[in-house]
């Protein structure tokens, strides 16, 4: 016993399953994100319940099943959705979103359910009336649960499926179908419907505008600090304390740019060249440009350190090969460094983009809203309206999350989102990986 | 002790009185030496003794480094290179330089050889092309590399990069080779090939060659210089090194019984 | 035409430019900050203005007797200008009046405690009483309800008291023959003075935003006053102390921003936030630290090095995660689950190191009777790691059946503790995996770059793996991984959308373990877009944001001095 704890024996098993855990955890947390996420564009099929025997079968979706444990646990609950609701006389039950008891379920499943969505982005489930696979000209008619039918017109839906009918291929093509739908449309339905395209688009916006500030600025500083900087303990101090900077909080970030950028910055703008529209602020409010900004000057430390590795990594028989030649300091820089630390600036870059992409709380700060009326590109001059406020994919998760009214619909909506996010972050971080790992097997040969 | 040599050679590069001092440590302490035209000159001695700061000091590489200081004068043809009006880049194309590890840039074979040119402003093509190839032929590698001129630099052997690199130097025509250890990295045989390359190339430049191999520097050298703690003992045609040092100091170095 | 030589200069210049101008960029975020806060921390003064501003109406006007305050006549009618009246005998008897409609109810009356006072007052827009007694002690008083609530003490100069006059709702003047005393009621600190000419004071009259004063001593002679005090709510000291507001039994640590109905001053305390914010990353550390540092040590020194190297890209790649999908994971999947499997929680927390040992322990047991070395197995290692949790799945119900009658939550509520769905645990579990990968990158970096020549001379004395490890490798690594434990903690307080969603966001001081809390993150972020430009609010969240910058700057610099001695301990071995 006393060589099994000599040995370390349960100390190496104890570091083992730790890194089992955090690995596990982090797969769950993924795999998780995934099925969800993709879950959430899979027809599901559609069940029939009763609200009291005598009243008539809806048609609504499984959500899941709930067990409440402060109650009996040999009670289960399915939560079920139903769908929009057509407010009339005959339905006044709250809620889009239905605890119900085993009982109330039935057994089968109509072939007819029909899963329809408008334009506008309301979904209803209902039974089709007639024997029709398609809806003819003049619209749908649905039998919602209500006293009577109710007539869909043919412009207004936007998709329809018989998901009780659906083969897995078609499930399948439906499940496509969705996703291009989710990620080329605008939210509707109080952003509890529709797609997402708007926030992709502003993120995308946003992250390019703050690429195009940082490249140059970062790039610039980092040869600086390594090629013109005197080598000296100043410089020293000054490179660490940028390097510093790379770890201090988003949120500061964000409160420094809406504090400086916005307020000052943009209220001084105001008074110089939009005097005639103030009080209304024009650049004195949170917007594009100040977000770009922000997350520059937050994204900044990692271009110059990724930038500066490169330069480092350099062997110093290139310059000395390139001045021996009569080249002039600028000329080693441009023709001989910085093309052979490209890759390490473009690494540099991705991944201030890949860290852009993902943060929110400076852009809680500085311009990112729940919902935008238009893009911030358009075909309207000047094209680019950097003060336009922008919606923003991560932002956008958190709103949906927590500020939707309806929790139910938002769950796997987030999931959705959250995947696009993360798909979006981890393709960045992956490219900058191997970049990385090619620049550095690239440096190995020369050296 | 310094010796004088009495020589009916034009001197292209003479060092006058030179100290230098890298990070606050005096590494050259009043050097006197004159660098014969169209001679192969080889600077010996112990590692640490300066050669290669000597051999830095007459294109002015030392200022490349961390806390240079220099006194003195290295007179090229005649005029002061440490003068403050001098252009820097102007004399380093008339100074021309090859380091000991061979350092091609990772383009391709003829943009190596072209980047001094294309520097110095030649855009024609086809003067490119001209240049390029009689630097090739000039080192031996034309045959070698003329299929391969637009593939990277970084494919080719040890010794064919140190070739190349001679190549780069001289597409410029300078009028000073200054050759730093140039075939330590290489294999025997590429030694052999870079050794004769610097035997050809002494009629068309003045070749300074640090090396610390004796028989290497008996091999190729017309006049020997041995330093020694940032002194010059001893400069002599090499012959005269190599069968009568007048110092003690070198005769220990040359038998092998330091260093 | 550009010859070679300028076109260097202009590079040179130009390179060194938008270095100078990133680098001025930085300084700004700092020197921007700092001058934004500092008025903060500017006492109040009372100055001459000479520029006579006859626009300036001023609304209050109060006559001084020149003689001894005994002359008031008694009893003495006080009122706050608003809804609150009090009528106050010689004796110290008072009746306490509040207007309901165009009446005056009695609310309470009954002895102050004082056998007599020299001046009383009462403050303007605000429900506090105060009274001098002989002693040159002010007293006071605030109702709350039926009952009246004394606040600290405010001991006056030693000379003899002309008059107590509110300044605003919070502060008033002492007028003591020749001088002049601003005195803060609710921390009871003293402002300003000014020293007033001989001749008695006649009249002094107050403008309605309290920032211009005028003195008169006769028709012809009077002097007109600034009053400069931008941030009451601040510059007493507020921040980091404990303060009696009006309104509340005793002192306390408030963040409350949105000003409450009888008090226009925010109350702003930094101590709930900095609490919470400690608070958090001390959960997130406690669950992150032990187990990043042991899993980056088993991947450095016993996983094989392609496994190695994908176990560091994986973990690189987390690390850059988005935190608002973690916070919303926290907030919508793990804190509903915990909440429902408390139990099963602290079961596997305790029964799966249990189980990993008894395994351990058997296997080397068995191992060692087959006269085997003792290697160490992964399928049995991962099967014993599966069984604990299946086990503590199991169980969970059971026990909580049996010691807590069905419902450990119910039974916490019983013994008193307040169970909040989202907790320190719940932030614990969620940041910790957000900080996991920095420490474990930075760990598995310093463990797997010691010196081969130092394991190699342990091991050749026979010590098993594990021996070295503890013996020379983390010893001689210690460092490192001190600064990989402060990268995470840099990154934990300044973390923030987990906070924001994960959090309940009520600042509550103390680190119990199912509340929630309100970090400085999270207010910044949610606070700083409603927050008035040039408010004391604002400046509080840019001083709370200096304050992150300034200990987040001193961790990371803290980091990279212990990396860079880690690094030269390496190339002296």
């Amino acid at each position: 016993m006393r060589q099994w704890w000599q040995q370390g024996s349960p100390w190496v098993w104890f570091s083992a399953s730790a890194l089992l855990v955090c690995l596990g955890l982090f797969m769950a947390l993924l795999g998780l994100i995934a099925v969800k996420g993709m879950h959430h564009f899979w027809p599901a099929p559609l069940v029939q319940f009763q609200l009291t025997e005598q009243s008539r079968p809806q048609l609504g979706r499984l959500v899941r099943s709930v067990s409440d444990r402060a109650e009996r646990k040999d009670r289960a609950y399915r939560l079920v959705d139903r769908g929009d609701l057509i407010v009339d006389a005959s339905s006044q039950l709250p809620g889009r979103y239905l605890l119900l008891e085993a009982h109330q379920l039935l057994s089968d499943r109509p072939k007819q359910a029909v899963w329809v969505q408008l334009q506008d982005g309301r979904t209803f489930y209902g039974k089709q009336v007639g024997q029709e696979t398609a809806p003819s000209d003049a619209g749908l008619w649905l039998d919602l649960g209500m006293a009577a039918p109710v007539l869909i017109s043919a412009v207004e839906i936007r998709a329809y499926w018989l998901p009780n009918q659906l083969s897995f291929r078609q499930k399948g093509a439906v499940f496509w179908q969705e996703w291009r739908y989710f990620l080329t449309a605008s939210p509707s339905q109080n952003q509890s419907a529709g797609g997402i395209f708007p926030a992709i688009f502003g993120t995308l916006v946003m992250v390019l505008l703050m690429a195009v500030l940082v490249t140059p600025f970062g790039i610039l500083a980092a040869i600086y600090l390594h090629e013109y900087a005197p080598k000296n303990w100043l410089t020293q101090l000054i490179r660490t304390s940028v390097y510093n900077l790379a770890g201090i909080p988003s949120v500061v970030m964000g409160v420094f740019g809406l504090a400086f950028f916005v307020y000052v910055l943009g209220g001084s703008l105001d008074r110089l060249f939009y005097a005639d529209q103030l009080p209304a602020p024009t650049f004195g409010t949170p917007g594009l440009f100040w977000a770009a900004l922000t997350l520059a000057l937050l994204t900044l430390p990692v271009v110059i350190v990724a930038t500066e590795e490169g330069l480092s990594r350099l062997p110093q028989a290139q310059r000395l090969a390139s001045f021996a030649l009569g080249a002039t300091q600028a000329e080693t820089i441009w023709k001989v460094v910085a093309p052979q630390a490209a890759p390490a600036m473009l690494t540099g870059l991705i991944l201030a983009i890949a860290r852009a992409a993902g943060e929110v709380a400076p852009l809680m700060l500085v311009g990112v809203v729940k919902s935008a009326p238009q893009l911030p590109v358009d075909t309207q001059f000047p094209f680019i309206h950097l003060e336009r406020k922008f919606m923003h994919l991560g932002y956008h998760l958190y709103d949906v999350g927590f500020q939707s009214p309806d929790a139910e619909v938002a769950m796997s909506l987030v999931y959705a989102i959250g995947l696009v996010l993360l798909t979006l972050i981890l393709l960045l971080n992956l490219s900058a990986f191997f970049l990385r790992q090619r620049l550095r097997r690239k440096y190995r040969l020369i050296d | 002790m310094q010796t004088t040599v009495q020589t009916t050679m034009q001197t292209k590069v003479a060092i006058h009185e030179f100290s230098l001092w890298l990070q606050h440590q005096q590494v050259l302490d009043a050097i006197e030496l004159s660098i014969p035209a169209n001679q192969v000159t080889a600077l010996i001695g112990p590692s640490g003794c300066g050669k290669s700061s000597l051999l830095r000091a007459m294109n002015r590489m030392n200022e490349l480094m961390l806390d240079c200081r220099s006194q003195g004068q290295v007179l090229l043809d005649g005029q002061n290179i440490y003068q403050s009006e001098t252009d820097v880049a102007r004399l380093r194309c008339r100074v021309g330089m090859v380091f000991q590890k061979p350092n091609p840039f990772p383009k391709s074979v003829y943009d190596n050889v072209a980047f001094g040119l294309r520097l110095q402003g030649q855009r024609s093509r086809r003067r490119l092309d001209e240049q390029v190839e009689s630097a090739l032929k000039q080192v031996g590698l034309w045959s070698e590399v003329k299929n391969r001129l637009h593939h990277n630099a970084l494919t080719l052997s040890t010794g064919q990069q140190q070739r190349l690199v001679i190549a780069r130097a001289i597409a410029l025509q300078p009028e000073v080779l200054l050759l730093d250890e140039p075939a330590s990295a290489l294999d025997p045989i590429s030694t052999l090939k870079v050794e004769e390359l610097i035997y050809e190339l002494k009629a068309a430049y003045t070749v300074v060659i640090v090396t610390h191999n004796m028989q290497q520097a008996a091999r190729i050298s017309d006049y020997t210089a041995f330093l020694n703690q940032g002194r010059l003992v001893e400069w002599a045609e090499t012959h005269t090194i190599f069968t009568q040092p007048a110092s003690q100091q070198t005769e220990d170095y040359i038998t092998g019984r330091f260093g | 035409m550009w010859t070679r030589k300028s076109r260097d200069c202009i590079s040179r210049v130009a390179v060194t430019l938008v270095g100078y101008s990133v680098l001025l960029a930085f300084a700004l975020i700092f020197i921007f900050l700092l001058w934004q806060v500092w008025p903060l921390f500017q006492p109040a003064k009372i100055s001459v203005q000479s520029l006579e501003s006859a626009s300036v109406t001023m609304v209050d006007s109060y006559s001084v007797q020149s003689t001894n305050g005994h002359t008031a006549t008694h009893p003495l009618m006080l009122d706050n200008g608003l809804d609150e009246r009090v009528q106050l005998q010689a004796d110290g008897y008072f009746q306490w009046y509040l207007r309901v409609g165009d009446d005056w109810q009695l609310q309470m009356q009954g002895h102050l405690g004082l056998a007599s006072w020299q001046a009383a007052t009462m403050l303007s827009g605000s429900r506090t009483l105060l009274v001098a007694d002989k002693n040159a002690q002010v007293y006071s008083w605030f109702r709350l309800h039926q009952e009246l609530i004394v606040r600290p003490r405010i001991t006056l100069r030693q000379m003899e008291l002309q008059a107590l006059i509110p300044v605003s709702a919070d502060s008033f003047f002492s007028l003591h023959p020749g001088q002049l005393d601003w005195y803060h009621v609710t921390t009871g600190k003293h402002l300003a003075e000014l020293q007033l000419p001989d001749t008695p004071l006649q009249q002094l009259q107050l403008s309605e935003d309290r920032q211009l004063m005028r003195l008169h001593w006769g028709p012809d002679h009077s002097q007109a006053y600034q009053l400069q005090w931008q941030h009451p709510a601040v510059a007493g000291g507020q921040l980091w102390s404990a303060v009696h507001y009006e309104g509340r039994r005793e002192a306390a640590y408030v963040w409350q921003t949105a000003a409450a109905a009888d008090d226009s001053n925010p109350r702003l305390s930094l101590i709930p936030l900095t609490s919470g914010t400690l608070k958090a990353a001390g959960y997130a550390m406690l669950f992150a630290t032990p187990l990043a540092i042991l899993a980056a040590v088993f991947t450095a020194f016993y996983l094989p090095e392609r496994w190695r190297y994908r176990t560091r890209a994986t973990m690189e790649m987390l690390e850059s995660m988005p935190t608002v999908i973690l916070g919303f994971i926290a907030a919508f999947l793990l804190a509903p689950w915990l909440e429902q499997q408390l139990m099963l929680f602290f079961v596997l927390l305790v029964l799966v190191p249990t189980v990993l040992v008894l395994c351990s322990a058997l296997w080397f047991h068995w191992r060692q009777r087959q006269q085997q070395q003792a290697e160490q197995p992964g399928a049995v290692l991962v099967l014993s790691l599966v069984a604990g949790i299946l086990t503590a799945f199991m169980l969970a119900p059971a026990l909580e059946h049996a010691w807590f009658d069905d419902s450990l939550l119910l039974w916490l509520a019983g013994q008193g503790i307040d169970y909040q769905q989202r907790n320190a645990l719940i932030i614990g579990m969620a940041m910790g995996l957000a900080v996991i990968p920095s420490i474990f990158s930075l760990t598995e970096e310093v463990v797997s770059q010691v010196p081969a020549s130092l394991t190699q001379g342990v091991l050749a004395l026979g010590a098993s793996r594990w021996q070295t490890l503890s013996s020379m490798v983390l010893p001689v690594a210690a460092p490192g991984i001190l600064a990989a434990v402060l990268l995470g903690l840099g990154r934990a307080l300044g973390e923030t959308m987990i906070l924001i969603m994960a959090t309940g966001n009520t600042p509550l001081l103390g680190f119990d373990p199912f509340e929630g809390m309100r970090t400085l993150t999270a207010s910044l972020a949610l606070e700083m877009p409603e927050a008035a430009v040039g408010s004391s609010h604002l400046k509080v969240l840019l001083l709370a944001a200096l304050l992150l910058l300034v200990l987040t700057f001193l961790i990371n610099t803290l980091v990279s001095l212990l990396r860079q001695r880690i690094r030269q301990r390496y190339l002296q071995l």
